[in-house]
């Protein structure tokens, strides 16, 4: 049974996986700490990981029913995020193995994301294409097999969710951009606006959101706010962001001999991104699989199962583990 | 009682260990990095040289700074997990507490000093009672000369920060000023002493909704009134 | 020198740009980009980066994660202060402990208008307006000696357009 602990960025979380099931999977931004902890807990906002660390352990192991002492390992990301935030979870993790003399193992943030998509589709084949992107990263990862990677593609410039989010700021219509934008679209005309669709004649699978971004602000800058066609614009917005997103995994699929596409990340919970695929997918003759909502946000329980993998493979992390904010995305040796 | 210290506040990490009143270890380095990478082997090995291990500890103290917030949500998160999962109580003990009482065997005020980015400190005021502190007011945050000009009477300046301001605290005060360099050697077993007294009186923190001492709010504060002052230049 | 203005025509001559002054950092300096969305800080820093040798493609947007740190010549550290909403929030973010860290190697930073108490009394600071889709009116301003001398060594016209 591993516990899982992944402060990487926004969110602190913490997990208990066993036998690649889910037995808890706590996210600090999601617990009603107040009723849990009899109100002595002030409000937890993000990035409040000291904050937040130890209620979000306690909380995975006393809501799976469990004790401290049957936790056999840990499993904490310790690469790519904010440094000031891994820290938090890797001194939590680094004390915990130490005093339980339990193996510890440090996780790459995207590595998680893939075990995320492996977690919610049982049947999901080796290798696929796996397709993920959130606020902080827009990546193609060709999976070979279990740990082992390829990046086929990543972000030029602004990460996928991050154009959703600087777009929501600059229709006024709060963050995180991407669910506002998903909800606000269901009301418009996608076909409204037709905005530049990035890289299209490009024969690299890297994506590019900086010049979409730039071309909506400029297209409504310094109008009223209250004039603006703000559902239309949402939808047009995210047609050419789903476009993009959609046309270069295609493109990176066709390049490799598989048969499976997985979809993954925070933007993966999108409606949108999911009918294209869903469509366009199989039309191009591949199976796509996409992540449980409650997955694809940044949590825990992806890096418990990252962490099986890994510690099955035989790789552990000494007690003078560290944190490095970009790290290449490395498979198993 | 054992008691097992933890402080990457500062520029230098300490651990500490103590068995009552007796100092066991007081480990100092350098703070590399952000204190992460060495700080369970640090306290590993201040353990096996006692030849404890964390089991024989009875109760944990940890540094809540101020200081450098990146380095203290190291050594906060690691106390408050160990004490959580050893079941052992826990003291947060401020930096500038440590400092102070370090210098206890002083009969004038006191105060320790700690560097707060852009020119400005954390200070407070301390006064000796025997064998341990007491502080004075409330913790400052902000420029030097804020902070002197509370000060009356002759004082004790100590701590890190200290020599950056040495020059500007005697263009101030003058012969009220003297200088007690601290080294910060002895920070591991001060703050374990400091906990020793809180759990003898029946007090710790709870260890899950420990957190660092920022004083941000006062910091915030000074750094935008210096921004004002400059802008009005 | 204590500023000057340039006209750029195209995302790779406000790059270019940005690759002349960063061929002229040292260490400990701090480039304060200020400017709306869209208006080519990121750009621009693509340029600051290839003057200190690092690749144009290993420099994203730090928007999500408020820092990239990049190993040049001298080691980058380049922030993105975006999502932050004021010196309370930077603080608690450590931004005063990563320009400490800077002090040895380049810092710059997006959005620095949101922590402009933050800045010491030398910087550069990089002002970008849009003037059309494609074009950028980019204000250099110097406080500092170091950074006046930099100005009055910089070549190119005022007001070139390319």
């Amino acid at each position: 049974m591993i516990l899982g602990i992944e402060t990487s960025c926004d969110e602190t979380a913490a997990a208990l996986v066993a036998d690649g099931t889910i037995l808890s999977n706590v996210v600090a931004s999601q617990m009603d700490l107040h009723a849990r902890f009899g109100g002595i807990v002030p409000e937890i906002a993000a990035r409040k990981h000291v904050e937040a660390i130890g209620y979000v352990i306690k909380e995975a192991i006393d809501s799976a029913g469990k004790e401290l002492a049957d936790v056999e390992a840990v499993a904490v990301t310790s690469k790519y995020g904010l440094v000031g935030s891994l820290l938090v979870g890797v001194a939590a993790a680094k004390s915990l193995a130490y005093t339980a003399k339990i193996p510890l193992v440090g996780i790459h943030h995207i590595e998680g994301h893939i075990f995320a998509n492996i977690l919610s589709n049982p049947e999901l084949p080796m290798p696929h294409v796996c397709l993920t992107v959130s606020g902080g990263h827009s990546m193609l990862v060709y999976v070979k097999g279990l740990c082992q990677y390829e990046v086929m593609g990543n972000t030029l410039d602004d990460a996928g969710g991050e154009a959703f989010d600087k777009v929501a700021k600059f229709l006024g219509l709060g963050f995180p951009g991407g669910p506002v934008i998903d909800r606000l679209s269901a009301q418009g005309d996608r076909a409204a606006f037709n905005f530049p669709r990035p890289l299209r004649r490009s024969n690299t699978v890297d994506f590019s959101f900086s010049g979409l971004k730039t071309a909506v602000v400029n297209t409504f800058k310094g109008r009223d706010r209250a004039t603006l066609p703000l559902a239309d614009i949402a939808a047009s917005f995210q047609e050419a962001v789903v476009d993009h997103l959609v046309s270069k995994t295609l493109q990176a699929a066709s390049r490799k001999d598989v048969s499976a596409i997985g979809v993954t990340g925070g933007v993966a919970m999108n409606r949108r991104l999911r009918e294209v695929f869903a469509e366009m997918g199989p039309r191009e003759g591949y199976q796509v699989f996409f992540t449980r909502p409650d997955l694809c946000g940044d949590n825990a329980a992806m890096v418990a199962a990252a962490g099986i993998a890994r510690l099955t493979y035989g790789e552990a992390a000494g007690l003078d583990l560290g944190v490095v904010a970009h790290a290449p995305l490395e498979s198993v040796r | 009682m054992r008691i097992l210290s933890v402080d990457t506040s500062g520029r230098f990490d300490a651990v500490g260990l103590i068995d009552g009143h007796l100092v066991l270890e007081d480990f100092v380095a350098e703070a590399e990095g952000n204190s992460l990478e060495d700080i369970i082997l640090n306290v590993d090995r201040v353990l096996t040289s006692s030849g404890l291990t964390i089991a024989d500890v009875d109760g944990l103290a940890v540094g809540i700074g101020p200081g450098f917030w990146t380095g203290a949500r190291v050594g906060i998160t690691v106390g408050k997990i160990l004490a959580y999962v050893t079941n052992k109580p826990l003291c947060g003990i401020s930096s500038l507490d440590a400092l102070a009482y370090q210098a206890r065997d002083v009969r004038i005020l006191l105060c320790p000093l700690v560097e707060a980015g852009r020119g400005n400190v954390y200070g407070g005021l301390y006064r000796s009672e025997g064998e341990t502190v007491a502080k004075e007011g409330e913790y400052s945050a902000g420029p030097i000369k804020g902070l002197l000009e509370k000060i009356r009477e002759p004082v004790l300046f100590l701590g890190e920060a200290m020599e950056l301001h040495r020059q500007t605290i005697s263009e101030e005060l003058g012969p009220l000023a003297s200088f007690r360099d601290s080294g910060g050697g002895r920070r591991g077993s001060a703050m374990a002493l400091l906990a020793l007294s809180r759990f003898e009186r029946g007090e710790s923190d709870d260890a899950l909704s420990l957190v660092p001492l920022y004083l941000k709010e006062p910091l915030a504060q000074a750094l935008l009134a210096q921004e004002r002052k400059r802008q009005a230049q | 020198m204590e500023k000057r203005s340039f006209l750029t025509g195209s995302p790779s001559a406000t790059q270019d740009l940005g690759k002349r002054i960063g061929e002229k950092l040292g260490p400990g300096s701090v480039v304060a980009l200020i400017g709306e969305l869209g208006s080519g800080k990121t750009c621009f820093t693509k340029g600051l980066c290839a003057g200190l040798g690092i690749p144009k493609r290993h420099v994203t947007s730090p928007s999500f994660a408020f820092v990239n740190e990049y190993q040049g010549g001298l080691p980058v550290l380049h922030l993105d202060l975006y999502r932050i909403e004021g010196v309370d929030m930077a603080l608690e973010l450590g931004v005063l402990d990563l320009l400490r860290q800077a002090e040895s190697g380049v810092a710059i930073i997006e959005w620095a208008d949101r922590i402009s108490a933050l800045l010491s009394d030398s910087y550069l600071a990089v002002n970008f307006s849009v003037l059309s889709a494609r074009r950028r009116e980019i204000v250099l301003s110097a406080f500092g000696e170091q950074f006046r001398r930099l100005l009055g060594e910089l070549d190119g016209d005022e007001n070139t357009i390319r």
